[in-house]
């Protein structure tokens, strides 16, 4: 059986019974989007990393109640949960963001430093920066809008999937994602130099 | 600028058409506007613009968490499966003895009216048995008759025909005579035995008889009346509700207790089974 082509319903249907080969192709196919959900939540990469773990702890612990229908909503809502309990567990999650936000603000301004002692930027290092800036302009975003950008604009997930992730309506998605781009787009247009 | 009131709802679309989600028609009204319409056009770029950035957003995965989540799973299994047997071991004993129970109660409630002797299930013949063995204070006819028997003695009945021979030496039955018997000879009888013994022999008058006998044919009727009686009251036990038929709604229960804690047994039994086969496959997939 070949699990690569299997959907995600699938694999979980496949999982749910016990076959642990179906599972491992669910962590391939999804771990580099859950873990880049915990870091959007969390702002660690350490802490990413120990969410991330713990989301597929748990999503093998609760698949034999898995009833079918929106694997992928399923999956999200475990790891959304899993990182807002972690955000609130730690106790000093605000303190340490702080110092990644003053350590990604300061690498960032040595990045831009650095950038111009060069005659002709490379254009890598310049991407890398850019890529940097964006990361700190969308951490910059409120908590919900921060989170509507990363389900729809990074995860790729449909108006409806969110609305069912969030227990909101569509059409609320729809108006909160629009401010949440706006909000977005003029904190990119402070970044002038870069955007 | 103020803006066109068409451009405020294309603003509104200009989300759902960069994300694709809308309707063929909405999409053409877009699409017609946004020609036209310079500042809506540069809306849209930057809208795209936005989302292509964020796209980007995504890190690469740190160097050997796969295989970290991977092993966690891994370990988890093999503690989940161990427990999965004990519980499942714990099902079984548990189904077992709940059937042992149940077989136990079903033994009981059938074999109760055998020890219990004088039961429902009593039939009148067993009964009327029972009433030959012990005739004597059984039956409420049998007291009357033993008060009877204190009370009044029943009388000897003598026949006529079973008087004894007349003795020729002996004087005949001449009032006279009997009365002065004591100077008769040597050899006769003392007066008063002769007394007796002639009043024991005499007829009986008619009516005396008469009542005699009814007193006995009555007599002889009250036991089969009381046997009657008795046969009576237990058709009216046997007939009674709650008796055959709890036991046999007892048996039915218990019957059907026991079967399904069987069946609980084979299915823990059956679990068990499958905890260490599917074990099997899955480590023979992963190879």
């Amino acid at each position: 059986m070949k699990y690569e082509s299997l959907s995600l319903d699938d694999l979980f249907m496949l999982a749910k019974k016990g076959d642990v080969t179906a599972f491992e192709q669910i962590v391939i196919n999804t771990e580099k989007a859950l873990f880049n959900l915990a870091l959007s939540y969390l702002r660690s990469r350490e802490d990413a990393e120990d969410a991330t773990q713990e989301i597929y702890l748990r999503l093998w612990r609760k698949i034999p109640d898995y009833r079918g229908g929106g694997a992928k909503v399923y999956l999200f809502k475990t790891a959304r949960n899993i990182c807002i309990d972690m955000l609130r567990h730690a106790a000093s999650a605000a303190q340490q963001d702080s110092l990644s936000l003053e350590s990604e603000g300061e690498r960032y301004e040595r990045d831009i430093e650095d950038s111009d002692s060069f005659s002709q930027p490379d254009k890598a290092y310049l991407r890398k920066v850019k890529k940097e800036a964006l990361k700190k302009c969308i951490n910059s975003l409120p908590d919900h809008s921060r989170e509507l950008i990363i389900l729809r604009d990074v995860q790729g997930l449909s108006y409806a999937e969110i609305g069912e992730l969030l227990s909101i309506p569509e059409g609320t998605v729809k108006s909160r994602l629009s401010r949440a781009r706006e909000r977005l787009k003029e904190l990119l247009l402070e970044e002038k130099d870069l955007f | 600028m103020e803006k066109n009131p068409s451009c405020k709802d294309i603003r509104l679309l200009a989300d759902e058409y960069a994300d694709g989600t809308l309707s063929a028609e909405e999409s053409k009204y877009f699409e017609a506007h946004i020609k036209e319409c310079a500042e809506c056009r540069s809306y849209l770029e930057e809208l795209l613009a936005i989302k292509k950035a964020a796209s980007e957003y995504n890190e690469e995965i740190p160097d050997g968490l796969h295989s970290r989540i991977m092993d966690a799973v891994r370990n988890e299994i093999k503690q989940s499966g161990s427990q999965r047997r004990s519980r499942a071991l714990r099902r079984t004993a548990i189904s077992a003895a709940c059937a042992a129970i149940c077989f136990v109660i079903v033994l009981t409630v059938a074999l109760l009216p055998f020890f219990h002797g004088s039961g429902s299930l009593e039939t009148p013949a067993d009964s009327y048995e029972a009433e030959g063995d012990s005739a004597a204070g059984a039956l409420p006819g049998d007291t009357q008759m033993s008060e009877q028997e204190n009370t009044d003695p029943m009388p000897e009945v003598t026949f006529p025909s079973m008087e004894a021979p007349k003795d020729e030496s002996q004087p005949t039955n001449d009032p006279e005579l009997s009365g002065s018997a004591s100077t008769a000879k040597p050899d006769a009888v003392p007066e008063e035995d002769i007394t007796k013994s002639e009043a024991d022999e005499a007829p009986l008058p008619e009516s005396a008889a008469d009542e005699i006998l009814t007193q006995v044919e009555s007599e002889h009727k009250t036991p089969s009346e009381n046997h009657t009686q008795s046969s009576d009251s237990r058709v009216e036990n046997t007939s009674a509700p709650g008796g055959n038929e709890i036991t046999m709604a007892l048996l039915i229960v218990s019957g059907l207790l026991a079967v399904a804690s069987f069946i609980a047994f084979l299915i823990s039994l059956s679990s068990i089974r499958m905890t260490p086969e599917n074990q099997k496959d899955n480590s023979h997939k992963e190879e």
